[in-house]
Parts: C-alpha cells; sequence; structure tokens
C-alpha cells in the first residue's frame, strides 16, 4: 500500500494483492429451468453424510418430479479416496455414460 | 469445487452442497477455480452433530428447496466476464480501517491485520 497525506485521516491505496490466477474461467452450463424428465448425478465425497442427504434429496426430487431419474453417487467414485487422481480423471467420461443434465456435489464441510 | 469444475467442463452443470460455516470459503474455491457463480447450496448448521431427525428436517425444509432455486436460476454472466485487474492495478482506497473492512470482506485476510508500508 501507498499511504496518500491528508489534512484528517490518512487515504491509502491498495494495489492487487492476489496472484494471477492459473485457471482459466469456465463458462458455466444453463442449469434445469425445467427439472421434469431430466437424469440427476450424485457426486460424493464421503464425508459429512452425504449418504444420508442424497437419500433424502432423491426422495424429495422424486416426488415432485415423478420422470426425474437419478444415477448414485456410487456411479461416479469417491472424489475425495485415496485413488482420488482416478477418480477425476474418469469423472468426465462417467458424466457422459450416465448421461446426467446436472449433478450435485456435496458435501463440503 | 473441483467436482463442480470437471462437471461444468464436461458440460454438465453442477450444483454443490456445503454446510453454512464453509459457504464464503466455497465460494472463494469457485472463483479459484474459474467458476465462480456455481450454484452452492447451504445445509445450515454442522452437520456431524445433528441427530438424523435434524438432519432430515433441514435437508427436506432448506437443502431441496435451495436445490430447486439452483436448477431454476440463470446465470449470472458478470462473474465470467470479470478481468482479474493486473499486479499492481490499485483496486481500493479508503482509511486503514476500510482497508481492513475490504480485506476482510474479500476473503484476502485471515484476520491479522495489514498494514501499509
Amino acid at each position: 500500500m501507498r499511504s496518500e497525506p491528508s489534512s484528517s485521516e490518512p487515504s491509502y491505496a491498495v494495489v492487487w494483492p492476489l496472484a494471477r490466477s492459473t485457471n482459466p474461467v469456465v463458462t458455466l452450463n444453463e442449469r434445469l429451468p425445467d427439472p421434469e424428465s431430466k437424469r440427476i448425478g450424485f457426486v460424493w465425497d464421503h464425508v459429512f453424510r452425504g449418504d444420508e442427504m442424497y437419500a433424502i434429496i432423491e426422495a424429495e426430487l422424486a416426488e415432485r418430479y415423478p420422470t426425474m431419474t437419478f444415477a448414485p453417487y456410487t456411479a461416479f467414485g469417491n472424489i475425495h479416496g485415496e485413488d482420488e487422481p482416478q477418480v477425476f480423471a474418469a469423472l468426465p467420461d462417467r458424466l457422459r455414460a450416465e448421461e446426467v443434465d446436472a449433478v450435485i456435489v456435496g458435501v463440503g464441510a | 469445487m473441483r467436482a463442480c469444475r470437471t462437471a461444468e467442463e464436461t458440460g454438465v452443470p453442477a450444483l454443490a452442497v456445503v454446510a453454512s460455516g464453509y459457504i464464503r470459503q466455497a465460494h472463494a474455491s469457485a472463483r479459484a477455480l474459474g467458476i465462480d457463480g456455481v450454484w452452492i447450496t447451504k445445509y445450515p448448521g454442522v452437520i456431524p452433530t445433528d441427530s438424523r431427525d435434524h438432519l432430515e428436517k433441514k435437508v427436506r425444509d432448506v437443502v431441496v428447496s435451495d436445490l430447486l432455486q439452483g436448477f431454476e436460476a440463470p446465470i449470472d454472466a458478470t462473474t465470467e466476464t470479470a478481468v482479474e485487474p493486473a499486479p499492481h492495478e490499485i483496486v481500493f482506497t479508503g482509511s486503514l480501517d476500510q482497508v481492513q473492512q475490504h480485506f476482510h470482506d474479500e476473503l484476502w485476510s485471515d484476520g491479522l491485520p495489514v498494514l501499509p508500508w
């Protein structure tokens, strides 16, 4: 920061404090304005009771959208396990194979 | 959040579920990963200590409704087109207190004081 003297409280200028981003911006995909008949995948890091949550979420969504289908978290592997690099490498193919229209990813805590 | 990025890169919209105490960190991670604007659904509270009944109620009453909002929410195009400032570009001007608050608000600091040099 560089101080700029003033008659009262000093004012300070702050230069950009972060390093240059190394990840390019990803254009986000349109979500599901019409969820009926869509297929939802569950992707889990195998912690924080995601299995319990996903079962409840699936039941609630199925009740609201009877034609919605679901791909279980077992289809995608543990994204936080000992074989994490392999799971991430295979994830695009698994998402395509399951033909999901959206995924719910959890659980962060 | 990395799985969200992978999904989005694959053409699949992703919605994250994050406990309330980690929402800001999740947004910061999303920004760092280039997926600022990804939908982050909040689970209210501390997951490991919630009873089964509490967890079920929170998921039904809060998480599911927030996910449904996420399904319908349009993508915020402004987050995708934001240009990163240059290394020495001035991004804020203010008093010392204002600088501290701005660093806190932007998640540029872990709370320790920021002082001029």
